[in-house]
């Protein structure tokens, strides 16, 4: 046996302490340190007690030894997991009920503890693992990355009997084991599995109503973090080939405790599926029932399950499952970035065969979150753009988040969550023009050189524009000023001098590429609600948006308020036009709300026939009558309100909204953009909002609006009933005429 | 048959009054037609009767405003009732659903009341964005905020500076 270096670390009165020091182990590896430990574990008795202390081991890859006490293996992927509580299965009881253990181990290698588990079967594993090898699958998920092998996501329940285990596959080949690079979950399927007391119980098919969000949950292994709130790692261990990898460290038939009603727990387990036991033989056929037969959860810990003739490619345990715990467990190790395939063969043979299997990989936002959208991965496994490693879907830990999608249909299209500008490759700047960027002296020594005195000067100008058969001048098509340095945000750094025609003017400027950045930020804003009630919107208060240079732009506050307004601009550096998007955004999602073009760039007019016309367009415009701005504002806001009000039930919510039209003021005539350099320069909003006339009985009286069903015995002070049903109250007809006539005009409780 | 005079204070419109005083007449007999929703009852007049306004009577189960009580021969007061059908029926009533429009509980919501009072003035509030890329107002001589645009050729036009060069032949 390979010698074995061990470090003990004692870690203190608690769990924690040990998983943080097991955490820092981690991150210092996935930072690049080398990893020459493997990290056993250690394990108390029931969940008070304090956790004890960590083995650290170093191991020899080739220490393959067939002993009594468990194998080492060189750890290369390491992960974690804690268990607050925890029932063993299988066993009744086992650990009294209870166990409190940290574990942490992962290896590219099987690990198996029993000296009746032949070396052969680990290298069949690997052989088999090498057949599958789909390296356009790897790093789809982020943190989630195996070198091999079999993952289980164990979901536990509350019903405190019952536990379902999905088991995710990806396969995996590699001609050099030492040499191939972290592979990653591809779920081909999921299975469940039962752990129950007896086999007959476990022969059902498992009705489960509702796999219980909260018993799982999956993390990056990078950074790996210690939440103190719950514990939530997920283990990657190795493939316990059937024999008890136990990650207690202990050998026999220590079973690894399945916390029931433990927080956030996640097993990815890597073990394999056999079908030959060495005990029973009828492991085949029964769902995983006790430690003597069954699929590898939870990193092993079936005592005296082992396995004599590894065959990787055996039969798979499959008890049945309901559609809806099916479509559950798939919602749920969707929203971990974990690609699918929903067709799962029976015949386990084909298990790892991919070929023909439509898979889905989900598709992370910008925020990195699943956002329930799936990309079907073609039969080749090509990705589209979207399924790039950095649009891997992370798990943000919050199960009411909106990126957290409880269901999916990969054939429902699912709304965007994020529209944003984006940047050409190829722009009309400088494919059969010049764009310069310069500051003012530029500006200065252009003009003097353009009308200087120097009659060499103006003939060396003029041959140089031979070519052209054109007037010097009209060699510059425009000059332009605009607001905002476009140097800074177009990143321009090509540093030239201006050219015109054939001639270089030897005046020092920065050239504008094609693929510069034109898109410049106006500002943002968050609008929180003043009132936060009916009074927030039309036609009570009312909002205006001033965008510099674009104008007023009445707003619907249902659209923006309790939002994030932010406006940007995208510049047509060559015309000097600009398009203003006004974008809103909550809670992750933003899309643009309005749009509206103007001009940004003010022309410098450089001939008199620019000048003339110029003014001639301005006042031939002069007299128009911008019509849309304030049509949008009328038709949207009146109708919106009465539409609102118009379709409450009760008498008391009449169309009082319809009633009152906001005054719009319409915008008429034409200005330059000069002009606008005078006014404001930051966006603003202007807000409009009401006086209450302030009652201290209002309530008492009058009551507040509401809409709600209630119980009318529930309710306390004065109140107003609708849509009541009086058919259990024995009475006559005048009295339950009056019965409604006193609830709708108001009673006291 | 048994009646039972309270005084009653609360608000005609609550449905769990409550009832003080309680004054029980017994042995009530029905002697002429009446009505089990506005009955009138004559009893021998009492000291105090006048200032009974509410009753339960037994027979009709059910309780009743003392709407009036009028003043009879023979020592005798008629007590004119009317049926409170929210105190009759509280129980029953208590365990309704229904949908609650109106309450005193909790503030304005969403929903449009149009009964709350507000002023025909506004306030206005005005508030700027934060952020943005201007820098119009600070700009300086040696700001980049021209954009000079040159015909022909563009990246890979090339020119010749003046001077020095023999210049091709335009043919």
């Amino acid at each position: 046996m390979s010698e074995v270096n061990r470090s003990v670390y004692p870690l203190g009165q608690t769990g924690l302490e040990g998983l943080q020091i097991c955490a820092n182990k981690l991150n210092a590896y996935l930072d690049g340190e080398p990893w020459e430990q493997s990290i056993a574990i250690s394990q108390s008795m029931n969940p008070n007690a304090p956790f004890n202390n960590v083995d650290f081991l170093t191991v020899d890859y080739n220490g393959l030894s067939v002993m009594h006490e468990h194998t080492q293996r060189d750890v290369q992927k390491i992960a974690l997991t804690y268990i607050s509580t925890g029932v063993s299965f299988g066993r009744n009881q086992y650990y009294n009920g209870s166990v409190d253990s940290v574990f942490i181990g992962a290896t590219n290698e099987l690990y198996y503890s029993y000296a009746t588990l032949r070396k052969t079967a680990r290298t069949q594993f690997v052989q088999n693992c090498q057949a599958r090898y789909r390296p356009d699958l790897y790093d789809l998920i982020t943190g989630i990355k195996y070198d091999s092998m079999l993952g289980v996501l164990c979901v536990g329940f509350n019903n405190g009997s019952e536990y379902c285990s999905l088991k995710y596959y990806y396969d995996h080949k590699d001609a050099e084991l030492a040499n191939k690079t972290p592979a990653c979950i591809f779920m081909l399927g999921f299975y469940g599995n039962t752990e129950v007391s007896n086999v007959r119980r476990a022969l059902a098919p498992i009705d489960l109503t509702e796999l219980h969000f909260q018993y799982w949950m999956l993390r990056s292994l990078n950074p790996v973090t210690i939440d103190t709130t719950f514990a939530d790692f997920y283990n990657a261990f190795p493939p316990s080939v059937g024999a008890s990898l136990n990650p207690l460290g202990v050998p026999n038939n220590h079973q690894l405790a399945v916390p029931i009603n433990a927080p956030s727990l996640i097993f990815p387990v890597v073990g394999c599926i056999n079908g030959t036991v060495g005990k029973s033989q009828t492991w085949n056929t029964t769902p995983a029932r006790n430690s003597s037969q069954g699929s590898i959860m939870y990193g092993g810990g079936y005592g005296d399950m082992y396995t004599v003739d590894l065959d990787f490619t055996d039969r798979i345990i499959r008890p049945i499952l309901t559609q809806k715990a099916f479509d559950s467990a798939l919602s749920i190790a969707a929203t971990y970035g974990i690609p699918f395939t929903t067709e799962f063969p029976n015949d386990a043979h084909n298990l790892f065969n991919t070929d023909g299997l439509i898979t889905y990989a989900p598709i992370a936002n910008a925020g990195g979150y699943f956002d329930g959208r799936f990309e079907t991965l073609t039969e080749s496994g090509e990705l589209s753009s979207e399924l790039s490693p950095e649009n891997k879907a992370l798990w943000n830990g919050d199960e009411n988040s909106p990126y957290n999608k409880r269901t999916y249909d990969p054939n429902i299209p699912i709304p965007t969550d994020n529209i944003d500008l984006t940047q050409p490759a190829l722009t009309a700047i400088d494919a059969f023009n010049r764009t310069y960027i310069i500051d003012g002296n530029s500006v200065d020594d252009l003009g003097a050189l353009l009308w200087s005195g120097d009659q060499s000067f103006l003939d060396s100008v003029l041959k140089s524009f031979e070519l052209y058969g054109e007037k010097p001048i009209n060699g510059i098509i425009n000059l332009m000023l605009f607001p905002f340095d476009v140097r800074e945000k177009t990143g321009a750094t090509g540093n030239e001098t201006i050219k015109i025609g054939r001639y270089d003017t030897q005046i020092a400027a920065y050239r504008l590429p094609t693929n510069a950045s034109a898109i410049y930020d106006f500002g943002s804003f968050k609008w929180e609600r003043e009132f936060d009630n009916f009074l927030d919107f039309e036609p009570f208060t009312t909002a205006e948006l001033y965008v510099p240079f674009f104008g007023m732009f009445p707003l619907q506050n249902s659209h923006f308020i309790g939002k994030t307004i932010d406006i940007k601009v995208a510049v047509d550096f060559i015309t000097g036009a600009a398009t203003c998007i006004i974008y809103v955004s909550d809670k992750g999602i933003r899309h643009p709300v309005i749009y509206k073009n103007a001009t940004l760039g003010i022309q410098i007019p450089i001939t008199g026939e620019d000048v003339s016309g110029r003014v001639n367009t301005i006042l031939n415009n002069a007299m128009g009558v911008v019509p849309d701005v304030a049509d949008i504002a009328k038709s949207a806001i009146s109708k919106d309100i009465g539409g609102l009000a118009k379709s409450a039930i009760s008498a008391e919510i009449h169309a009082f909204g319809a009633d009152a039209v906001p005054t719009m003021y319409q915008t008429a005539g034409a200005s330059t953009p000069e002009c606008s350099l005078y006014l404001p320069k930051k966006p603003y909003i202007i807000l409009y909002t009401p006086e209450i006339i302030e009652s201290d009985i209002y309530n008492n009286c009058i009551g507040y609006a509401t809409f709600e069903d209630v119980t009318i015995g529930n309710c306390q002070g004065f109140c107003k009933f609708d849509n009541i049903d009086l058919s259990n109250i024995i009475a006559t007809d005048t009295e339950k005429a009056q019965i409604l006539s006193a609830l709708a005009g108001g009673v006291y409780l | 048959m048994f009646m039972t005079l309270y005084k009653a204070a609360d608000d005609k419109r609550r449905i769990n009054k409550t009832l003080l005083n309680g004054y029980s007449l017994n042995d009530i007999e029905i002697k002429r037609d009446t009505n089990i929703l506005n009955p009138s009852i004559i009893i021998k007049y009492f000291s105090g009767v006048m200032t009974y306004n509410y009753c339960f009577i037994s027979i009709f189960d059910r309780y009743y405003y003392i709407t009036n009580i009028n003043v009879l021969s023979g020592g005798r007061v008629e007590l004119v009732c009317e049926v409170d059908v929210l105190k009759t029926y509280e129980t029953s009533i208590k365990a309704l659903s229904a949908i609650l429009v109106r309450g005193s509980v909790g503030a304005p919501t969403m929903i449009i009341d149009n009964r709350l009072p507000i002023k025909q003035t506004k306030n206005v509030k005005t508030y700027e964005f934060s952020g943005g890329d201007f820098n119009i107002d600070i700009a300086t001589k040696l700001s980049n905020n021209f954009v000079l645009n040159i015909m022909g050729g563009g990246a890979s036009n090339s020119t010749k500076s003046f001077g020095g060069e023999t210049e091709k032949e335009v043919v």
